[in-house]
C-alpha cells in the first residue's frame, strides 16, 4: 500500500486564514467598547447570551477588559499557529487506495471498490464533486463510505475526476457529461449487465448526476443525490447571490487564471465561517497527537486542502447558469442540447439533505425533491462533510443508502 | 472590584460571543450590510446633534 507524501501547506489560503483571525481579534476590541454602551445589534439568536455578557462587562473597567481581551486574543492566535505547525508535522499519511481502475478517459478514471463481489451485486455509481477529491468517499480505514458499501454487498464504482489536464482544459459540463460520465456509466452497465444500477452524486456531483439520470434513466434503478444544490438562490441572501452570480467578477478571475483556482474556491468556503480556522486548529493543538481523533483531523484537513481547480467553462457555467440565473430549478438548464426537466425522470430518487449543512443550504437541496415525481427525502442530523465521514455516518447516511439500495 | 479569574471568564465569554456574531454575519451579508447602513445613520445623527451642523442622514451635507 502506497502512502501520499505531499508536503502540507494548508489551511489554504494560509494568508487569508491568518488575516481573518486578525480581523476577528481587531474588531473584537472595538466591539467590546461598543457593547458596554449597548451599541451593538446582535444577531437575534445571540441576544440572550449577549445580555448576560453585557451585564458582566459593566462590572469591569474598560482598560482592564481591553488588556484581558488582548491576552485572550494572543493566546488564541498562538494556539491556532501552534496547531497549524503540528498539523504540518503530523506523521499520519493517508494510505492510497489500491482499488483497480476499470475505465479511464483523460484525467478521469473509474475505480471498482467491489472486488470479490458477485457480478450480480447491486452497483452504486458514485459521482463526487468536481472541486474536491473523490477520496472523501474513502477517507481512511473506518471512515470509508465505499468500504461500508462493499461490506454490505453493494459494488461501489467511484468516478475519480483527477486533476484537469490538456484534454479537459476546454471542457464544458456537457463534455464531462457526454465524454466521461455517460460512457463510464455505459461501461459499468456492460461490465455488470445483471446487476441493479444506482446512480449517486455528492454535492455538486449530485447536481450533475441529475443531468446524467435524465439522459441514461433507462439503465438506472434509482437516483441518489447527497447534499446536492438545486435551487441556487435558496438559503442565500441577496448580497451573496449578487456576489456568486456576478458574471463580470468571475469572468475576470477565470480569464486571468484560465481556470478557477483551488485557493479562490477555498476562500469562498472560508467566508462561510471566518473563525473556523482559529477554532479548529486551536482545538487540534490541544489534542493528543497520537490519538485517533488527531489522525481523523489530519486526514480530513489534508482532503480539504487537496482540491482540484475547476476548468474555465465549467466554472462560468456554475456561476452564470447556477448561482446567477438559477437554471436548474427554473427548468432552463440545457444539458446535452435539451432542457433538464426533473419531472421527466421517472426512476425512484432518494434526496439526502443533511440538517446542519452550512455549504449547501438544506432548502436548496430539498427543492429537487419537489420537482421529481418519485422522491424520498432523508435528513441525517449532521453537516455536509460530517454526514459522510463523521462519527454518525455509519448509522446515518451509510445505512440510509444501504437500506435504499436493498429495497429498490 | 471583581477578581482576575472573573475578568478572564468574562473576556472569554465575550470573545466567543463575538466570534459567533462574526460567523453569523458572514453567512448573512444582507443583514450585515443593513446593520452597517443603520449604524452609519446613527453616527451621522449623533454628529448632527453634537456639531449642530446640517448633516443629513444620507451622509450628504445639506445645501
Amino acid at each position: 500500500m502506497t502512502v501520499s507524501q505531499k508536503p502540507r501547506t494548508g489551511p489554504r489560503p494560509l494568508g487569508l486564514h491568518l488575516g481573518l483571525a486578525s480581523f476577528t481579534l481587531g474588531s473584537s476590541v472595538a466591539a467590546l467598547a461598543l457593547m458596554r454602551e449597548g451599541g451593538i445589534s446582535w444577531m437575534p439568536e445571540l441576544q440572550q447570551d449577549a445580555d448576560i455578557v453585557q451585564s458582566e462587562i459593566k462590572e469591569f473597567d474598560l482598560s482592564e477588559l481591553i488588556r484581558g481581551l488582548g491576552d485572550e486574543g494572543c493566546s488564541r492566535t498562538q494556539q491556532m499557529i501552534e496547531g497549524i505547525r503540528k498539523y504540518h508535522a503530523h506523521p499520519y499519511r493517508r494510505p492510497v487506495s489500491e482499488a483497480p481502475v476499470i475505465w479511464q478517459h483523460g484525467s478521469a478514471s473509474l475505480l471498482d471498490y467491489g472486488e470479490g463481489l458477485p457480478s450480480s451485486a447491486p452497483v452504486i455509481f458514485l459521482v463526487p464533486s468536481l472541486v474536491n477529491r473523490a477520496y472523501i468517499l474513502d477517507l481512511m480505514p473506518g471512515r470509508s463510505f465505499v468500504v461500508a458499501m462493499a461490506a454490505a454487498g453493494i459494488r461501489p464504482l467511484l468516478v475519480d475526476w483527477g486533476t484537469p489536464g490538456e484534454r479537459e482544459l476546454d471542457y464544458s459540463l456537457d463534455n464531462y457529461l457526454l465524454e466521461v460520465l455517460a460512457p463510464a456509466l455505459d461501461f459499468s452497465k456492460s461490465q455488470f449487465p445483471n446487476a441493479p444500477l444506482h446512480l449517486a452524486g455528492y454535492c455538486m456531483g449530485g447536481t450533475v448526476a441529475v443531468a446524467l439520470a435524465q439522459i441514461r434513466q433507462q439503465q438506472l434503478d434509482s437516483l441518489i443525490t447527497i447534499a446536492a444544490p438545486w435551487d441556487f438562490h435558496k438559503g442565500l441572501g441577496q448580497a451573496a447571490r449578487g456576489f456568486l452570480g456576478d458574471p463580470v467578477r468571475w469572468q475576470v478571475i477565470v480569464d486571468s487564471f484560465n481556470e478557477l483556482p483551488v485557493d479562490i474556491l477555498q476562500a469562498f468556503f472560508a467566508s462561510l465561517d471566518p473563525n473556523l480556522c482559529m477554532t479548529k486548529f486551536g482545538l487540534f493543538n490541544q489534542m493528543a497527537q497520537d490519538s485517533a481523533r488527531a489522525e481523523m483531523f489530519v486526514a480530513l484537513e489534508d482532503w480539504l486542502n487537496d482540491g482540484a481547480p475547476l476548468v474555465k467553462k465549467v466554472a462560468l457555467s456554475c456561476f452564470d447558469d447556477w448561482y446567477g440565473a438559477n437554471k436548474p430549478v427554473t427548468g432552463e438548464w440545457i444539458v446535452a442540447g435539451k432542457k433538464l426537466c426533473p419531472k421527466d425522470i421517472q426512476i425512484s430518487a432518494m434526496i439526502v439533505v443533511p440538517k446542519s449543512d452550512k455549504i449547501v443550504p438544506p432548502a436548496s437541496a430539498l427543492a429537487l425533491a419537489r420537482q421529481l415525481p418519485d422522491a424520498t427525502v432523508v435528513t441525517p442530523g449532521s453537516g455536509h462533510i460530517g454526514m459522510m465521514v463523521g462519527s454518525g455516518a455509519e448509522a446515518g447516511l451509510w445505512q440510509n443508502v444501504i437500506d435504499w439500495v436493498r429495497r429498490a | 472590584m471583581s477578581s482576575e479569574s472573573d475578568i478572564t471568564g468574562t473576556v472569554t465569554a465575550f470573545f466567543d460571543l463575538w466570534q459567533r456574531q462574526v460567523a453569523l454575519l458572514a453567512r448573512s451579508p444582507d443583514i450585515a450590510l443593513h446593520e452597517l447602513l443603520e449604524k452609519q445613520k446613527v453616527i451621522y445623527e449623533q454628529l448632527n446633534i453634537e456639531s449642530g451642523d446640517a448633516v443629513n442622514t444620507d451622509g450628504k451635507e445639506a445645501p
